[in-house]
């Protein structure tokens, strides 16, 4: 009897374990999902300037999609290519007006950057406007797609 | 006698056991492949739901209808266009209403949907011919949409534009 409650009881857990994991998390306050979004963008940037690519894989999302100031498309294993091969080069991070909007499990995080970049030699000083979406896959904030344009007079 | 009932006792667990952890392992393995299934079709279902959406919109954008345009767009919408300009829903539109932005017509490839619950992001490569400010514009541009789901609708909550340069 006990044995056949257990087996029971261990199959509701891991029956509701499972649809648990394939929910949305829940329980975070805004102001904290900003917080935690913000504390990842920071640690991508540090990634991005020392070459981690253990942080950059960890944060990046396994079909990460980007798309770049000259509108280039690359994929998650094309950028971390290019950093390993020194294509690209972050030299310095500067980035201001954020403006973060929250969707449950999906977080549109944009602003504005003028860091110092370097890519397949030509450096990039200009200001450009941003937008990072970041999605929580498994429980995780992972950074899914960004993508830069350059900031020019308006006609 | 007392041996062979013992045996007996145990060998009747052992036979529990046999049973009961494949059951547990087929009703998992079940349960996650109907659940992968209906994933698979639910993200299937969503894509044709939002590039429905899309191409009301686009029609919308053709047309300049702009009560088409107000029930897509989020009230918060944020739009990048191709000069980095963050242009607001009431901005967008306004413009479109003055005849300041004119969608001539729709060209676009490389499309690629990704779908995550209630957010659906649009990739892909625009050479469609839009007239702003007088200026005709047919140059090849990269954008990225976001749709999110609000009370049951898709809403075109972002969308940026990158100009693709010349190599």
């Amino acid at each position: 009897m006990i044995r056949r409650i257990s087996i029971c009881s261990l199959l509701i857990v891991t029956l509701a374990a499972l649809a648990g994991a394939q929910g949305t998390s829940k329980g975070q306050t805004d102001a904290e999902i900003e917080k935690e979004i913000l504390k990842l963008e920071n640690e991508r940037d540090e990634a991005r300037q020392k070459g981690d690519m253990k942080a950059l894989d960890r944060i990046l999302a396994d079909d990460y999609f980007y798309i770049g100031v000259r509108g280039n498309v690359r994929t998650k294993a094309n950028r971390i290519d290019d950093y390993e091969a020194g294509i690209i080069k972050v030299y310095s991070i500067k980035k201001d007006n954020f403006i973060f909007k929250i969707y449950g499990d999906t977080v549109l995080m944009s602003g504005r950057e003028t860091s110092t970049t370097e890519y397949h030699g030509k450096p990039n000083v200009k200001p450009r406007q941003f937008t990072n979406v970041y999605i929580k896959l498994d429980g995780r904030w992972r950074l899914a797609f960004h993508q830069a344009t350059p900031i020019l007079e308006p006609w | 006698m007392v041996v062979m009932q013992l045996r007996w006792k145990w060998s009747e667990n052992t036979v529990r056991r046999i049973l009961v952890l494949p059951l547990l392992t087929i009703a998992l393995v079940g349960l996650a492949r109907a659940q992968g299934t209906v994933a698979n079709q639910a993200s299937a279902g969503t894509e044709a739901e939002v590039l429905e959406v899309e191409r009301q919109k686009d029609q919308a954008l053709r047309n300049g209808d702009i009560p088409v345009l107000e029930r897509i767009y989020s009230d918060d919408l944020a739009f990048v266009n191709g000069r980095g300009q963050v242009i607001t829903k009431a901005q967008h539109l306004q413009e479109i209403k003055a005849g300041n932005v004119k969608y001539l017509n729709s060209d676009r490839s490389d499309f690629h949907v990704h779908v995550y619950g209630n957010t659906a992001v649009l990739v892909g490569r625009e050479n469609s011919t839009v007239e702003y400010h007088g200026k005709t514009i047919t140059s090849p541009r990269q954008f990225m949409t976001v749709y999110v789901k609000v009370d049951g609708h898709w809403k075109y909550v972002a969308h940026q534009v990158t100009p693709v340069a010349e190599k």
